[in-house]
């Protein structure tokens, strides 16, 4: 008895033991940064979360990280949150370019560097790191021109209308669509970014527009595969082109093996560990780019396999 | 009126829980806490209110008639409508229910053939002790002169019925032995031949 | 028969049949505008997806059925889509286990997680709306947890192929078909579903009539849940992964495709079969505005319109 109460009080002097160290390590105090991400049921987020962690682990940093659920609301209430446990910094990974402003207001007037990955916000934050959506839809779109000589019927899938996402690559798309007047947009229509609906969209259009489809490009490789799957089971994948933005695993997968054309590499790595970077560097007082762009990388199965080692260390 | 009579007869059938007290059926004391357990002992009851634990309203006549002894037409879990169509069909007749069919919902019918219908659902699993609470309120002379029947020909054929009632000349025409309740206490049992509606009332209205 | 009118019969039966004809009526309405618009419509081919397309709900819907006759409610359908995919997706990779493991676990999760929303409410008294909220949150967030916040996938072509044809019939589609039958045949010919209708007509009488009110609301949970399940299995096959975020607002396409076709909310009325017009017919309304390559605004638009017109329809009939 007298045994298992001391393995006890040990184990719990250990434990109260190693949270000290973690906040005076080195005699110095460790930086903590809040990060408030969009949704964590989101598997690119996910990755940018993983990213992010390990970069705060290499740097030294303590990352508190909370999960707004796609609720804009939510976030102005965690960075507060933030800002009352005086954080060094906040790393937001914006819900919406007007509703998630007030979250920056707030930390820049309480003077607390914030730091928007991945999405913007109305409101100008101190820093910001993140990819251009409109050039993921322009190699997108640029990779099937080239692959139709610049004449064909394409149908476009969106993600939900109105987030920043759909709108930035709408607008790429549309660019490249019209310095190719002989490619046709046959329709376009949201899936919601669901691998579901999309299977149910393109059976649909596959009975609506038949042969005159030669190309889909889905906002996303969660489309994409949907679309991919309807367009395999009719048996019509040889004369389509199917291409995605994100460069999932499942995606990778279906790149190498031959199915999906292409899709298009947004580098969570690079976004997640940059913004963990400006943001410490912001707390250390160094100076910092405004705007920080991670190019987007078209991935095809040419390239391959520069991809494959990253996905598959997930 | 308060008494609790209704109370007492929930309690006995199992609709109800009882604070205290044993509940002995041919002798034997018995447990009692669901609907069911009484109808396996074979008792049944007609409560109160025929629209709250009477009828099914949008449920067909025939199939609220068989809702407490749907098992004798039933094959292990499986409905044999056949047995179960000629019973109903049987006791619309026995009962002289006045309906469009066994098809009809039962809400469509008039306050005294809904009456009927419950009083066949209790009387269907053949119970030996019969629970009857105010079964003629709110129902026309005809049907009630029916339901008095009813009551008769179960007595005559040896069944024990439990009539609940504040009809006073219902009790003393109907009963052998009448028990009269004052907030919750039996205050004296009676000999209907030998007691005027005045006496019962004395020793029911509460000092 | 003395006391049986053969007209009385006869009126019967019609109108028992009348109940589906506001549903009938909006379907072939439907059906007419969209062939006239769209060559596409009225193919082979396409009347085949429809019917695969409405697989998942028409499932989901039967399901659900039972619980609305019971008087209840399951908002927790889409997450345990979302759920049963998930652990589906986990057992079903390539040379892992035999077809039937990982159908069986997806049904068996469905019908475990049904049983534990029946349980609360039958036993614990929670009001159904409460209890299936609850169910639908943890669900979600269980499906997460077993899958990281990733689709699952790598999945056997065999289990892909759960999805597919036979022949020319779709076997989700033959899938809804069988279980529809099954659902019929029960609430006509089983005790517990005569039971169910009891239940939710009138819970008070059920109770008098010597019914356990709690089993049967047990057993209509857990049917539901386990027609959650099964769902969660042809999506998956469908999509060929598990994902955590499938099945977000299933529980109101289902629950809307019943209330179509007949059934009150209130419990007590309705059936397998206007379940299986209503799914129908809001399959179709979706099919062809796509067809018609109608904004998704105006889709959703429509069909609340039509949804609620059908439901209008058939309430102001009913009073007649």
């Amino acid at each position: 008895m007298r045994r298992a109460i001391g393995v006890m009080m040990a184990v719990l002097v250990c434990g109260c033991g190693s949270r000290k160290e973690e906040t005076t390590g080195g005699g110095e105090r460790q930086p903590v940064i809040g990060v408030s991400l969009l949704n964590l049921a989101n598997e690119f987020i996910v990755t940018l979360n993983v990213e992010m962690k390990k970069q705060a682990e290499e740097s030294g940093v303590r990352l508190i990280v909370n999960d707004a659920q796609r609720s804009a609301e939510r976030q102005v209430q965690q960075v507060e949150t933030f800002i009352a446990q005086k954080v060094d910094a906040i790393v937001l990974n914006p819900c919406e370019v007007e509703a998630s402003s007030p979250a920056v207001a707030k930390a820049i007037e309480a003077g607390i560097p914030i730091v928007n990955v991945n999405s913007e916000t109305r409101t100008a934050p101190t820093a910001f790191v993140g990819s251009r959506d409109e050039e993921s839809a322009r190699l997108a779109m640029e990779y099937i021109a080239d692959r139709l000589d610049g004449k064909g019927g394409i149908l476009m899938m969106h993600g939900y209308m109105g987030q920043a996402a759909q709108i930035k690559r709408d607008a790429g798309a549309r660019e490249v669509l019209e310095k190719h007047p002989d490619l046709k947009l046959l329709a376009a229509q949201t899936a919601e970014w669901d691998r579901a609906k999309a299977v149910t969209l393109m059976e649909n259009w596959l009975q609506a527009h038949g042969d005159k489809i030669d190309a889909v490009f889905a906002q996303n490789d969660e489309m994409a595969m949907g679309a991919l799957l309807a367009i395999e089971q009719a048996g019509k994948k040889d004369r389509i082109v199917v291409v995605g933005v994100d460069a999932i695993a499942d995606a990778l997968k279906a790149v190498k093996d031959g199915r999906l054309d292409a899709t298009v590499f947004q580098d969570a790595a690079g976004q997640g560990r940059g913004a963990v970077e400006v943001a410490l560097r912001l707390i250390r007082g160094e100076a910092v780019d405004k705007e920080t762009y991670i190019p987007f990388k078209l991935v095809t199965r040419e390239n391959i396999s520069e991809f494959l080692t990253d996905g598959a260390a997930e | 009126m308060g008494a609790g009579r209704s109370d007492v007869a929930c309690a006995i059938f199992g609709l109800a829980p009882a604070d205290s007290g044993d509940i002995l059926v041919h002798g034997h004391r018995v447990s009692i806490r669901h609907p069911r357990d009484a109808i396996e002992l074979g008792i049944g009851m007609v409560t109160e209110d025929r629209k709250g634990h009477g009828i099914v309203p949008d449920m067909a006549v025939g199939h609220n008639a068989t809702l407490a002894g749907l098992r004798a037409y039933c094959r292990g879990p499986v409905v044999r409508h056949a047995s179960e169509e000629a019973a109903v069909a049987g006791t619309i007749r026995e009962y002289a229910i006045k309906t469009d069919g066994a098809r009809q919902a039962v809400s469509q019918l008039s306050g005294g053939n809904q009456q009927k219908v419950v009083i066949a659902r209790a009387l269907l699993p053949a119970p030996d002790i019969v629970i009857l609470d105010e079964p003629t309120r709110g129902i026309d002379i005809g049907a009630k002169a029916e339901v008095h029947a009813i009551v008769a020909e179960l007595t005559c054929r040896g069944k024990a019925v439990i009539l609940v009632s504040s009809e006073l000349p219902e009790l003393l025409a109907l009963c052998d032995r009448v028990l009269v309740m004052r907030q919750g206490t039996v205050t004296a049992e009676l000999d209907p031949k030998q007691t005027t509606q005045a006496q019962i009332l004395e020793y029911a209205i509460p000092i | 028969m003395p006391y049986q009118s053969d007209t009385g019969l006869v009126r019967q039966r019609l109108s028992a049949c009348a109940n589906q004809l506001g549903i009938v009526l909006a379907l072939i309405v439907v059906c007419t505008v969209l062939a006239n618009r769209s060559p596409g419509f009225l193919t082979y081919a396409n009347l085949t997806n429809v019917v695969r397309q409405i697989s998942i709900n028409g499932i989901l819907a039967v399901g659900v059925t039972f619980v609305l006759l019971t008087g209840g409610v399951d908002l927790s359908l889409g997450s345990l889509v979302a759920l049963t995919g998930v652990v589906v997706a986990h057992l079903a990779h390539p040379g892992d286990f035999p077809l039937i493991v990982p159908v069986a676990a997806g049904i068996l999760a469905g019908a475990c997680c049904g049983a534990v929303n029946g349980i609360t409410i039958a036993w614990g008294g929670v009001p159904p709306f409460i209890a299936t909220l609850g169910m639908m949150t943890v669900a979600r967030g269980l499906a997460l947890v077993l899958s990281g916040g990733r689709p699952v996938s790598n999945m056997s072509p065999q289990m892909a192929r759960i999805a597919g044809d036979v022949g020319p019939i779709p076997i989700p589609a033959l899938i809804l078909a069988v279980v529809s039958v099954a659902a019929w045949w029960t609430l006509r010919n089983l005790r517990l579903g005569r039971y169910v209708f009891a239940v939710g007509g009138n819970e008070n009488a059920a109770r008098a009539a010597g019914i356990s009110v709690r089993r049967v609301k047990l057993f209509a949970y857990t049917v539901c849940g386990a027609l959650a399940g099964l769902a969660g299995v042809v999506l998956a096959a469908r999509i060929t992964t598990g994902q955590p975020n499938a099945g977000i607002a299933y529980e109101l396409d289902a629950i809307a495709a019943v209330v179509i076709g007949g059934t009150s909310l209130s419990g007590g009325i309705g059936g397998v079969g206007g379940t299986v017009l209503g799914a129908l017919l809001m399959g179709v309304i979706g099919n062809g505005l796509d067809l018609l390559n109608v904004s998704s605004y105006y889709q959703q638009i429509t069909k609340g319109l039509i949804i609620v017109g059908a439901v209008w329809f058939d309430r102001w009939h009913r009073k007649q």
